[in-house]
Parts: structure tokens; sequence; C-alpha cells
């Protein structure tokens, strides 16, 4: 079994580690409490500029020089953003650890957002954000997003508004990273094949004077109300996307969630797959998920149809919500979709990328982290009745929030009494 | 024949059917699949999408099993799988934890044997009309389908993986059935497998359950390729961006030179690092850009393709026509190739960690090359290319001119000046 270590720096950075054995590679990431739910409300888009700046030059080096030096090691890099965090990391082959850390903790302390790099920048953001509008896919969720959280600091879209980013100042990007990126307010995570002392000295060396005392103000809990938002696009199909409220991260009925919504949508013997799918071929994605949360997780479905079939793929999901809320799952379901999660969580264990990805998010929700075996462990302990009962108390079908993108008005999607 | 602790190994079993693994001491997951050497090239016009509608119907039941049972065993046994239809090949995989090694294998190679129920069949005919539909709201998705007919047509890589709806409903199933037994033979098919496994124990079983299987074709039809330029553009005013592929002939999938391709096609259009990404990407004037190289049985190609505002997008084309002329003229710089080689080995070694992974390259490789190679020949491979080698294979295949295929607010003459 992997092992795993934590340590803190005198300065308050939290070192995350877990090794694996038989891998040559190393992923290293860093999370910091920077993301999109910080932007003010006229600067929708802050976070993700920040985030794209970084590997735009730092106070030694050149973009060029990032990436030159990063490429000529063999490290695949990149950063991203969320609602909550900055993330920047790399996976590369163990023995370049040390030399890749030097540069992307550069990255991470001493952006110089040069002036030139910042307008192309702006632009490249403006170009990504009128691409989505070409993806209905990715549409349907931004309007899911913004309708479920409303009010709430996570209905920002984390890559930003158009009009917002147009407005951005150098200085506002300058602000929120040295407002933001403080060692209290980041953690630092690695997986695969190093040597924890030794990373626990480079860290040091490169972090230890890092100085800084915020932290991300604490994000309260988001309230959805019921309702269906449809709105008209000429696109091929109906996309159907719904969310309602369910457990959030850590939360003693994680992994119930997990087997819940993999009963309803979760593969292809579930039961929105045989319902939609293979019974009566009105979809052909079609799907369910528990997306985990800070104080709130949420339970989603999505399905993609053509028109036609549109009301009947919503009625056919209404129908199954309904019934996996009233009905429980059955005990065989239990036991299939049950020993799924614990075969594929083990699984995941092969990828360092994957273990970097689950070390940082563990922490950063839950400020603990778990072996694999406490995992396997706790889905062992996990019953059917516990699972049925999760669904008595959050049920998929209350607080539903539907948003449909596509040619359908409300009415022919839902019905008149919708 | 390969021994227990062979790590990597190509058999041939009694009936034809290739059997290509890599050990890899230490994993607890195995990735077994077949990789069947059919695809969209392999249709008749009438037939079009039979590979990948077949695909769908390879999990709709088999004489020993229905449709639920099939992805109900899977889920027992905890695997990730999945399939997938190119225009060359079908693939079926399975990744599990290595005690369930059999039983995987046991259901996979009974898919391989479909009942093809005609009520199924009616159904499922309505899955692929959406999935038809679905890829149409995905402009790149749909642009690359849109390509690949403009660039190889009337060669039979031009065919289209999903079909249309007309050739969809239209399709009986006894035309499906008659494709399925004439190019799932053994000899057409390649059963690939990595990670956690025993080759003493792997092949009789393979043996055992793929001995029913009958002849049929292997390979692909020959046809000639004689790549031209061509300029499809498609006015599409309700996409906010213009998106835009182009295309020009590379080696095929055997030659050498695809080392020295896939190095040329990192160099000029990798997403990070590479020219169009600073002459492009970086300076704002694209949202993404990349190049790639695929190698195919008697062709290959160049893809470069990119989204941009209909402001910028005509000054991209110029910029990005500029650039594939200037690397085939001066070749890489020594730093640039070895930057491109340092990026191509990493990938390998890191992608390799993954059993699927490792499974789908040492098919591929099988497939195109004839032979199983281990990550120390890759490595090789990659690190023996050298700048003449670039230069050569971009002489041989130039970069320009280029087939064009675009869709969004622009025109023609707009798009191209």
């Amino acid at each position: 079994m992997p092992e795993q270590y934590t340590d803190t720096l005198s300065n308050g950075l939290v070192l995350l580690g877990e090794r694996i054995e038989g891998v040559r590679s190393a992923a290293v990431g860093f999370f910091v409490g920077a993301g999109s739910s910080y932007d003010p409300d006229d600067r929708n888009g802050l976070a993700h500029f920040t985030e794209a700046m970084l590997l735009e030059g730092t106070t030694s080096r050149s973009s060029r020089q990032i990436s030159e030096q990063l490429d000529s090691l063999g490290v695949r890099y990149s950063t991203s953003v969320d609602a909550e965090v900055i993330a920047l990391s790399g996976v590369m082959v163990g023995t370049k650890l040390e030399s890749a850390l030097e540069i992307l903790t550069d990255v991470l302390l001493h952006p110089s957002f040069p002036e030139q790099e910042l307008e192309q920048t702006r632009s490249s953001i403006l170009q990504e954000l009128r691409h989505e509008e070409d993806e209905p896919m990715v549409q349907v969720r931004n309007v899911l997003r913004k309708v479920y959280y409303d009010g709430h600091p996570y209905s920002k879209r984390p890559n930003g508004e158009p009009d917002a980013v147009q407005g951005l100042r150098r200085d506002e990007l300058v602000e929120h990273h040295e407002h933001y990126f403080s060692p209290a307010n980041a953690v630092c995570a690695v997986a695969g094949d190093f040597d924890w002392d030794a990373f626990r000295r480079l860290i040091e060396r490169y972090l230890g004077s890092w100085r800084g005392e915020a932290r991300a103000p604490e994000i309260g809990p988001p309230s959805p109300t019921a309702q269906i938002h449809v709105e008209s696009r000429q696109t091929q199909q109906e996309h159907i996307a719904a969310a309602s409220p369910s457990v959030p991260y850590g939360h003693p009925d994680y992994y119930a969630a997990v087997v819940a919504s993999d009963v309803l949508g979760g593969g292809m013997s579930s039961r929105l797959f045989e319902e939609v799918r293979e019974k009566r071929g009105l979809a052909y994605q079609v799907g369910a998920a528990y997306a985990p949360g800070r104080h709130l997780g949420s339970w989603r479905v999505y399905a993609g149809t053509t028109p036609e079939k549109a009301p009947q793929t919503y009625s056919v999901l209404m129908q199954e919500l309904g019934r996996i809320d009233s009905e429980g799952i059955s005990e065989e379901e239990f036991e299939r979709f049950r020993g799924l999660a614990r075969s594929h969580i083990l699984m995941s264990g092969e990828s360092t990328g994957a273990r970097l990805r689950s070390l940082l998010t563990s922490w950063w929700y839950e400020r603990r982290i778990r072996s694999l075996a406490e995992v396997r462990e706790r889905l062992d302990a996990l019953t059917q009745d516990q699972v049925n009962a999760l669904l008595k108390q959050w049920p998929m079908s209350g607080q539903l929030v539907v948003c449909a993108l596509g040619p359908n008005t409300k009415e022919g999607l839902v019905g008149a009494n919708g | 024949m390969a021994k227990g602790n062979d790590l990597l190994s190509v058999e041939r079993l009694s009936n034809g059917l290739t059997v290509v693994g890599q050990r890899m001491p230490g994993v607890e997951s195995v990735a077994v699949g077949f990789h069947v050497r059919t695809g969209s090239r392999d249709e008749s016009p009438d037939v079009a999408g039979v590979s990948h509608f077949l695909e769908h119907m390879m999990f709709k039941g088999t004489e020993r099993r229905s449709a639920l049972d099939i992805s109900r065993e899977f889920e027992q046994m905890g695997a990730e799988f999945n399939a997938f239809t190119w225009v060359e090949s079908t693939v079926y995989y399975a990744r599990v934890l290595g005690d369930q090694l059999p039983h995987a294998l046991d259901l996979l190679a009974d898919m391989m044997r479909p009942k093809l129920d005609p009520q199924e069949f009616t159904t499922e005919k309505g899955v692929i009309i959406e999935e038809i539909a679905r890829s149409e709201d995905q402009p790149t998705h749909d642009l690359i389908h849109k390509l690949f007919a403009t660039f190889f047509s009337p060669h039979p890589l031009g065919n289209s993986v999903l079909g249309t709806e007309e050739s969809i409903r239209a399709l009986p199933v006894e035309r499906m059935r008659d494709y399925q037994l004439r190019r799932y033979s053994p000899n057409n098919m390649v059963l690939g497998i990595a990670g956690n496994f025993d080759w003493d124990r792997l092949l009789p079983l393979a043996e055992e359950k793929s001995r029913p299987w009958g002849e049929g074709e292997s390979g692909h039809a020959a046809a000639e390729f004689r790549p031209e330029p061509r300029v499809a553009v498609e006015v599409r005013s309700n996409l906010q961006q213009e998106h835009v592929a182009l295309a020009s002939a590379g080696p095929d999938q055997a030659s050498d030179e695809t080392w020295a391709a896939e190095l040329a096609a990192a160099i000029l259009g990798d997403s990070s690092g590479s020219r169009l990404y600073w002459e492009v990407a970086q300076k704002g004037l694209a949202d993404s850009i990349e190049t790639e190289y695929y190698g195919f049985d008697g062709a290959g190609m160049f893809l470069s393709y990119y989204s941009a505002s209909p402001e910028k997008a005509p000054e991209v084309l110029r910029i990005v026509r500029s650039e594939m002329e200037r690397l085939a003229s001066e070749g890489p710089t020594e730093e640039e190739l070895e930057r491109a080689k340092v990026k191509a080995v990493s990938d390998a070694v890191i992608g390799g960690e993954a059993t699927h992974r490792r499974m789908f390259e040492v098919v591929d490789l099988y497939v195109a090359k004839g032979r199983a190679l281990s990550l120390d020949e890759i490595t090789r491979a990659i690190e023996s290319v050298k700048v003449e080698d670039v230069l050569r294979v971009l002489s041989r295949y130039p970069l320009t001119p280029f087939t064009v295929q675009a869709a969004g607010p622009l025109s023609e003459p707009e798009l191209l000046g």
C-alpha cells in the first residue's frame, strides 16, 4: 500500500505526499484559494486572468524561458481555475522533480504580469469565451451554474464574463495575486516516485521564505430554488442539464452518494442508460453524477436529445428521479455499483496525476487526506440501508433546477403544467 | 511461444488471431481488448456508418448474454470498459484488476459474436441518429469529420465514421450481419493486453475463447491516394468563432519516417511551446491551435486546426502558411528538436504507466509496423531523429499547399483573402 505524508512549513504552507511504487513519474501541484468566487461582482474574470498570466513571465524568466525550460525537462504542466482555487501542476519523470520545482515555484510566487503579454492574454481569454458560445454542451453547464447558484459566489463563470475581462487592469491582477497567494492560503502536494525528505527540503528551500497571512474568506452554503429554465438556441439537440442539493465533501454519506448517483446514471447498466438509451433510443449521451461541494454537494443529470424526442426524454428523466427517491435502490444494484466504485478507486491509484488531484482536493475541502486503504474500508462498511436513507434525506428530485438549451420552448419541453 | 515472464511478446494462435502483450510488473490492473482492423474505409456507400453502428450492437447481446447481462457483468467485475470506431479500426477494451482477467476475456470474446437482434437493431438506430446530431453541436468534432471527407475522397479514408441519418435508417440488419462475419475474423483482429497478467495462463484461454471463429477478410482494400489541395468553407452564421482545419499528406503508418513526422508536427503545432503556439495562440490571435500527424494503412496526413474570431481568422491562416513554409525550408533548430524529443519521450514514459494507454500504444504500433515495440525501443526511435530527417520528411510531404475545411461566419473569399 502506498505511503502518505503530511507536513506544515513554519510559514503555514501545508505539504502532502503519496509515494506510489512501480511508477517512474511524479506529479506535483498547488492549490491557492484565489478562485472565481472571489472575483468582485463587476470583475468576473479576475481569477482566470491572473491564473492565465502566471505562465507569461516572472521577475527572472520570460514566458518563453518558462516554457522552454519546462519542456526541456519533459514536464507536462498546466494552470487552471475553478470556483475556489487557482491550480498549478506538472507531471514529469521523477528524476526531474528538483529542477521542475525551482521553475514552478518561481511561477507561483513571482509572476511579473508584463504589459504586452497582458493584452495578448486578454485577447485569448475573450476568444475562449466566444468559443464556448459555439459549444452548447458547455453552454448548458454555464446556464445551469448561473441559475442553480443564483446569488451565491459559485454562480460566477470561472473563466469570466467578456465585459469584465475587457475592463480588467494590470494593477487589479497584481493585487489579486498579492492578496490571495499566501502560504496559509495554499497547499502543495506530490504523488508518485519521490523521496519525501528530499521533497520537503526542496520546498523549504523554494517556498520557506514565502510570507503572507491572508486566507480566502469562507464561502457560505448555496440555497438553490427549484425551477425550470429554458433558453432557446438553434442547435441540433436539446441539451438538458439538472442539479439538486446533496451531501458535501467529507460527509459520512459521501460514498453512499457516489453509489446512489451511479445506480441512477453512472454507467452502461445504470437506470438512465437503460431507460433512456437502451430501451427507447432517446439519447446518445445520458447520465448522472454526484458532484461534492463545500457546504453542499449536488446531484447532476444530463441528456442530449433531438428536439422531437425532448419532451419524452424529459419525462423519463423526471420519472426515474422520482422512482429512485421513492423506491431507493435494490440490494443487487447496491452490490454491483459498490463493487464498481471500489475497483475504480483502486485502479485510480495507478495514476500519479489522479492521486495528486485527489490529495489536493481532499485537503482543500476536508483538511485531511485519505489513503486508498481507508477509502476501501469505508466502502466495505457501506450498506444498502445507508444509501436509501440518504435518498430519503437528500432526494434527487428535491429542489431540482432544470436547464435546457435548444430549439424547444418551456411549454414544448415540459408541457403546459411544467 | 512466450514464457510466463516475458515482458513483451507477439503470439499467433492456431486460428490466426494475433496476441500482442506487455506485462507490467508491479501494477494491479490489466487492460485487455480486441482491435479489429475495420472501420469506415471498409464500407461501401450503401452501408455508410455500419462499422460504428456495429460497435454499438456488439454490446446488445450474444447467444449467451443479453445486453443487460453484458453491461452488468462488466460493472460487476469493476471494469472500466469502452469501445470506439475510427476510419480503419474498431476497438473494444476493458481495464480490470488482475484477478478478473479470465472473466473479462470471456465476456469480450463472447461479444465478438453478437446476436444482432432485429428489435434491438431498430431501437439502436435512434441512438446513432442522436450521436450524429450531437456531433453537429460540437464544431471541432464536426469539422474534423468533414475535413477527412474533403481531403481523402474518393479514397475510402474519406468515408464518414458515423454515416448519415439516411444511411442509418436505410440499413438492413442482414447487411450488418454480413459485414460482421466478413470483417471480424481472427486473421483481421489483434488481442491486446498490458499490465498484470501471465502469458502461460493467457494464451490457452485466448485460444479456447476464439476457437470457433471462422476466417474472413483481412486488412483493407488497397486504394490509391492522390492528394490535391481543396477548399470547403461552410458559412454558419450561428457560430461565433471561425473554426478552421488544414490538411496535407504525410508518410503512411509503416514508414520509417513516422517518428520524424510526429516530431515535425509537434515542433510546428504542439499545444504548448511550439512555433504556432508562440506565433498564434500566445499572441491571442486564436483561442487554440494544434498540429498533429496521423498515419494510416497506405496513407498519412498532417492536420492543423484552430478556432479564431472572424476578424483574426484570415491573418492566422497567413501566419500558419508562412510558418509551415519556414519550417520546411529552414528545418527546426537543434534545441527545438531536442525539446520536442524530450517531451515525446516523457509522454511515452508517463502515458505508458496507465495499462490501457500502454495497451493501445503497443497494439497501434504493432498494426502500423508489424512488430511490438518496447518503451526503450520507442525512446530510441524518437531520440535517433535528426534535423535532416525532419527536413526530409517535410520535403517529401510538403505542408503547403493544404486542404482547407472551415465553418463559421466567414465566406471563402473572406477567409482566404
